[in-house]
Parts: C-alpha cells; structure tokens; sequence
C-alpha cells in the first residue's frame, strides 16, 4: 500500500498546523461562521444533531493494521469508544468536541492519515474496489490510479470551492465493486481494441432526490491522460453548475441541462487545451507512486487444503461462513475475507474500539497486515491463505465477529438517520436492527439468497436506498416517522435506481412488510433465481399486490 | 484598501485596474481584445462570495488560454485561507484591507506545499510573473 514520504508527511502535519490556526481564528471571533464552515467542512468537520461528526478518510479503503488501531486509540481517547464505517470507505467519529480537532488531526499525522476534503464542496475521498490487488476479475491495480486521483484532487487550488460536493469511483474488475454509475464520476478501467488499457468514463450519477446512473462521457480514454480529462470535466462543472440552488448545483444536473453530448463535447474542447500540458504525471512520478502497489509476496499454497475441508464439513457456521464471507482471491490458494459489522444490535458499520483492534489482529496473524474497507461498511482482510480461514473464523467468532452476513438479507446498509443527523426524517438503525432480527436464521437468510437492503433516514439517500434491491427512505408523514418501499436497484453492473411501490409505511410495520415481499419472491422464483433476476424477469406488480393488497392486513395482524 | 503579492507577502499600493471580469460571468466575456487593450494597467476578477470558485477556473483561464501575463487581482469577498490558491491559479495580489494585512500573512506561510502541478504546464510555465521555471519532478513544488 502507499506509504508516505517526507513530502507527504509534511503535507498532512502543515494541513494540521493551518487547521488548529482557523479554530483558534474562529473561536476568537477573527473568522465568521459562515467563513468557517467550508473550512471546516474540508477538514472533515460536521455539525450534526448533537456534536460534531468527523470523517477521516481512508483513501480507498485501504487502511494498515497500524493505521486502524491508531483510529481505535482515536475513538477511545477522543469519542465514545466506536467508529461508524461508511459507503464511502471512511470512518466517522460521532461525539467529536471542536476544540479537540485540531489534536486529532495531529494524532492522524502520526499514522499517515488526515481528514482532508472528507466533507464540503470539493473533490471527495477517491473510492475503489475493496478488492483491489487481490481480485480475480480485475485488468490492474486501480489503487494506483486511486491514489494519482487522490493526490491530483487534494488541496488542488481551483476545485476547493465547487458548485457541490464531488465523488469519484474507479473500479478495474470485471464485476463493478465499487458503484461507479451512482458517482459524479465513475471510472472503468478497461481494455482497448489495441490491448491499451484506459478508462471508460462515466459521469453524472448519483442519488439524493435527483437520482440518476451515471451515463458514458468517454468510452476510452489512455490512462496516461486521465488527470488532465479530470480536469477538464472539473473545469466545465465548476464554471457552469449551478450555485443558485443546492438540489440542483451536482454534476448530474448540469449534464442533464446540457445534454450528454454538448457536455462531452465542451469537456473534450477543454481537454484538447490540457492535454498535452503537464497536468498528466510524467512516467517517472507514476512508476514512482505505482511501486507502492507491487503484489506482496505470498507463498504458493493449496486451492483445497484439508483443513479447511474437515472444518467445512464438521462445522455448518464455518461452511456458510466460508460461503458467503471467502470471496475468491487472484491467487487460488488464496481468498480475501469479510469481516461483516452487521450483527444483532449492531448500527450498520459501527465498530468499538477493541473490535477495530481485533480486526488489525486478524489481519497481522491471518493476512497480510491490511485491511480494506467496503462500499457496504464491512471489512475485507485481503490475501488470507485458504489453510488459514478456520483459524481466522475461529479468532473473528471470539471477537464477535463471526457473522456470516455479507450479501445477504441482514447485510443492511444504513446512514445513521435521526439518531445522529440533522437532515433526517427518520431513524434508520431502529429499523435496521428490526429487519436484522427478523431475519436472524441462518438458514432462512441463505435460503433467500444474495438481497441487498439499504434504509436511508431522508431523501439526500446517503443511505443508498435508491440503489437496493429492497430500498427503504424515512419520510415524515404528518411529524410521523414513515417509510417508502423501492424495489429493483443495483449498486453494481447495470446499475438502476430502485421504483417506490407505493404509499408508505409505519416503522412497526416494515419488518413483515419485507417479510411479505420476501415470501412472494420465495414462492415465485424460478428455480435459484436471485431476487435482483426475479423482479427484472416479472416486475413488481406481482410485490405490490402482495404488499398492498393482502400483504398490509397480514403485515398489521402479525 | 491595498493589494497583497500573495508571492511575497509585501503590501502595494492600489494601482490601476484596467478591466474586472465578474467572477461569475461566463469565461466567453472576457477575451484577447480586453487584455489588450487595458495596456500596462492590471486586470480584476471579482468574487461576489468567496465560498463562488468560478474566480479561481476564470484566473487559470485567463493566464492560460488568453495568455495574460500582467497583473491579475483578485478582489471582492475573498479569504486569507485562500491566499495559497489564488496564487497558484494565477492570481498575483488581493486586495485587502489594511488591518487584514497580518493574517493573509499568516495564513500563506500555513498553506501547506502543493500536490499537484497545475500551472507547470509548458504553455503556461514561462508566463506567470514571479515564478520560477520548474522541473517537471512534483517533489521540488515549493512553499514559497
């Protein structure tokens, strides 16, 4: 993984030394509110219901075993002894006293890690596949066009005042791990006719109460260009997106008022001024960054070693464990394994402090040392040998870590709603907890097979409901918590944005009105259809009718 | 009123403005024929909010694709925090007010080293006043 250098060093304790400057500006009265805010906002800083929240960024998921027990000893010293991973691969603090921050950013320092443009109208933390070096899909490395973005976006002096916040995703495999049709911009590494390989740009998705997938601006683009092209799809949006109104100033409102092709168009004049220019690395700084991504040296073993076959067949948790949590390595004697943070009164991500401590455990005595951070608020130790994953499951299970959830029903997403946030209309780790209890069988929950649920608390969707299989928003009905059903998103390949299948629902309600939709899914499925094939090959009408037309009055008696 | 050469820190007095671009006008107002036809006087962009950063792409516009090589202040509603990015988008003062002097100081000697190399392209290079030619290595970006 990227280790710092001098220069990088400086760059995150300067940033510091500048931040713990405007608290002490804004807290003598020298900075106004309104001028503090941005400012704040780019360090991470945000005012929620009770406290400040602070976002640390993970630069595409990607954290060291020392890093995450540096963000552990954070939460205890600083917070209430947790840390809430996001969709986006960071971490948030949620108890967080102004006057502590400037400390905290110091702290981050030490262990190579900041809060640089976590929030605010900027470029945010770049994503990426959490699978990234490790899959068996992918076409290169993407973290080293993670980390070039990442470099290019920070502190970069023309972007730091966007119309709107600003979201980039890159995936490389040839399964989409890292939604990139719901980003501003999304990117694809790909293979050209000449076996060149590029990106495939994508631009303007995204959710919120606007929700758009992402359409293609570029179909090939040479890697050796991509900052340049960024730049001038940044420069475009900045000077022509709207200011006037915050629902209407993200990328995909102007492609929309554009066109896709006068916006592709305009980019690709800009870009033709740029692109010869010296925005684009020269070779030597990117075989510079690159070497940080070699593959670490992992020993040949077996695809299908006895131990891990005995404890498969005299342990049915293990043998569902190893199903649905070992995803497939590039090397086949190799898999990478979900750690799942979803569990039994558990808020979706949230990690204490001795969890994230047993995690970087298991990655130093399992893995590799690293861990990687999901899109859907798990963790992945990468490079686990497959002899090894009894041991891991045995050493996660003592941690209470062992929950074979990931991709299934009870692997919800969740923002953190009305419990923590001011936008919201509802809380959604409630809710979450319910439908999680609901469907607490294992065999149930296998049996239903691969079904993401994703509950946002409002319309600004952070929890991606729009791109769900089951989505659930809050809305206030009458200063009552209530709640839309969508049904048919996807985060992934062909992403779509889930329909509402009608009038919403009490919160007591909704636990047996998934129910419902779930019976109607086992009862008409083809064969081991999944849910995401069933309702593309029959619709909703048959769900609807079930929910609304008998569903609601077995929902209410039950 | 009085500029601020967010090169080196120094105070100017006021000079001639020979033409203000509006920051929030579209980048198609101001062309070649207003550059040259403002002579040896200095030319404005005015940010209405400094939180608006059209100002910052329409410098970067203007130095790069018009080619100006004079004087570019960047007035109106602007911070010290921003000191560091004016500079680097081309700007070469503020105007500030006097008593305001000291913290644009501050904060530019705070702003930390830059990642990116924006205007080291080789069209650019040579014609941003006060700055020195660079090597193409990100490494040697200076905090001035």
């Amino acid at each position: 993984m990227y280790r710092y250098d001098e220069f990088d060093r400086a760059f995150v304790e300067r940033r510091a030394a500048q931040f713990r400057d405007q608290v002490d500006r804004r807290l003598r009265g020298e900075l106004s509110k309104d001028e503090f805010k941005p400012l704040c906002l780019q360090n991470g800083l945000y005012l929620q219901l009770h406290a400040y929240m602070l976002r640390i960024a993970i630069p595409y998921g990607v954290l060291s075993s020392g890093q995450l027990r540096g963000l552990a000893g954070i939460a205890r010293d600083f917070d209430r002894g947790f840390g809430h991973f996001t969709t986006r691969q960071n971490i948030q603090l949620n108890w967080i006293r102004l006057v502590d921050a400037p400390d905290i950013l110091d702290r981050l320092a030490t262990f190579d890690m900041h809060a640089i443009q976590t929030s605010g109208n900027c470029i945010r933390n770049v994503t990426c596949d959490p699978l990234a070096g490790a899959a068996h899909d992918e076409i290169e490395d993407p973290r080293v066009w993670a980390e070039i973005i990442r470099q290019w976006s920070t502190l970069h002096p023309e972007f730091a005042f966007l119309p709107r916040k600003f979201k980039i995703a890159i995936s490389a495999g040839a399964e989409d791990r890292a939604a990139t049709g719901f980003h501003d911009i999304g990117l694809r590494l790909v293979k050209s006719r000449g076996d060149e390989t590029g990106f495939r740009i994508l631009v303007g998705g995204g959710q919120g109460r606007t929700p758009r997938v992402a359409r293609q601006l570029a179909h090939f683009v040479p890697k050796r260009h991509i900052l340049s092209y960024l730049e001038a799809v940044m420069r475009i949006y900045n000077a022509a997106g709207r200011r006037d109104n915050i629902y209407k100033a993200r990328i995909k409102i102007l492609v929309d008022a554009m066109g896709i092709d006068a916006f592709a168009e305009a980019v690709n004049t800009e870009w033709g001024l740029i692109k010869d220019g010296a925005t684009d690395l020269p070779e030597l700084e990117y075989r510079r960054i690159a070497a940080h991504f070699a593959p670490p040296d992992l020993a040949e073993a077996s695809p299908v070693p006895l131990a891990l076959a005995l404890a498969q067949r005299h342990d049915a948790g293990f043998a569902r464990w190893v199903r649905q949590n070992g995803l497939p390595h590039r090397l086949p004697g190799y898999a990478n394994a979900v750690i799942s943070l979803k569990s039994a009164g558990r808020p979706p991500g949230d990690a204490s402090a001795s969890e994230m401590e047993a995690i970087a455990d298991l990655a130093d005595d399992h893995g590799t040392g690293e861990i990687r951070v999901t899109y859907q608020q798990n963790v992945i130790i990468p490079h686990v040998r497959r002899d090894a994953l009894p041991a891991l499951y045995r050493d996660a299970r003592k941690a209470g870590l062992g929950g074979g959830e990931n991709g299934l029903i009870s692997d919800i997403i969740a923002c953190p709603g009305l419990d923590y946030c001011n936008l919201a209309n509802a809380r959604s780790l409630p809710l979450a907890d319910r439908i999680f209890q609901r469907f607490d069988d294992p065999q149930r929950r296998a049996a239903i097979g691969r079904l993401q649920v994703n509950i946002s608390g409002c319309i600004n969707a952070c929890g991606h409901h729009h791109a769900a299989d089951i989505g659930i928003l809050g809305v206030d009905k009458k200063g009552v918590e209530h709640y839309q059903i969508t049904i048919g998103g996807r985060a992934g390949e062909a992403a779509a944005i889930g329909r509402i299948i009608g009038p919403s629902f009490a919160e007591h309600e909704v636990p047996a009105v998934i129910g419902t939709i779930i019976d109607t899914y086992l009862a008409c499925r083809e064969g081991d259809e999944s849910f995401a094939a069933y309702v593309a090959r029959s619709g909703t009408d048959g769900l609807k009718a079930a929910v609304y037309d008998d569903g609601v009055a077995r929902a209410r008696a039950s | 009123m009085t500029w601020f050469d967010l090169v080196t820190g120094d105070l100017l007095r006021r000079g001639v403005i020979g033409h203000v671009h509006a920051g929030g006008a579209s980048l198609s107002d101001i062309t070649v024929a207003d550059i040259t036809r403002i002579g040896g006087a200095a030319l404005a962009i005015r940010f209405d909010r400094f939180s608006d950063g059209r100002g910052f792409t329409a410098a970067r516009h203007i130095r790069e694709v018009l080619v100006y090589t004079g004087t570019l202040v960047a007035q109106g509603h602007v911070i010290p925090d921003q000191a560091d990015y004016l500079r680097r988008c081309g700007f070469t003062h503020a105007e500030i007010s006097l008593s305001a002097a000291a913290q644009w100081r501050r904060a530019r000697a705070l702003a930390p080293p830059a990642m990116q190399r924006v205007l080291d392209s080789p069209r650019a290079r040579s014609l941003i006043p006060n700055r020195r030619v660079r090597s193409p290595r990100r490494r040697d970006h200076q905090p001035d």
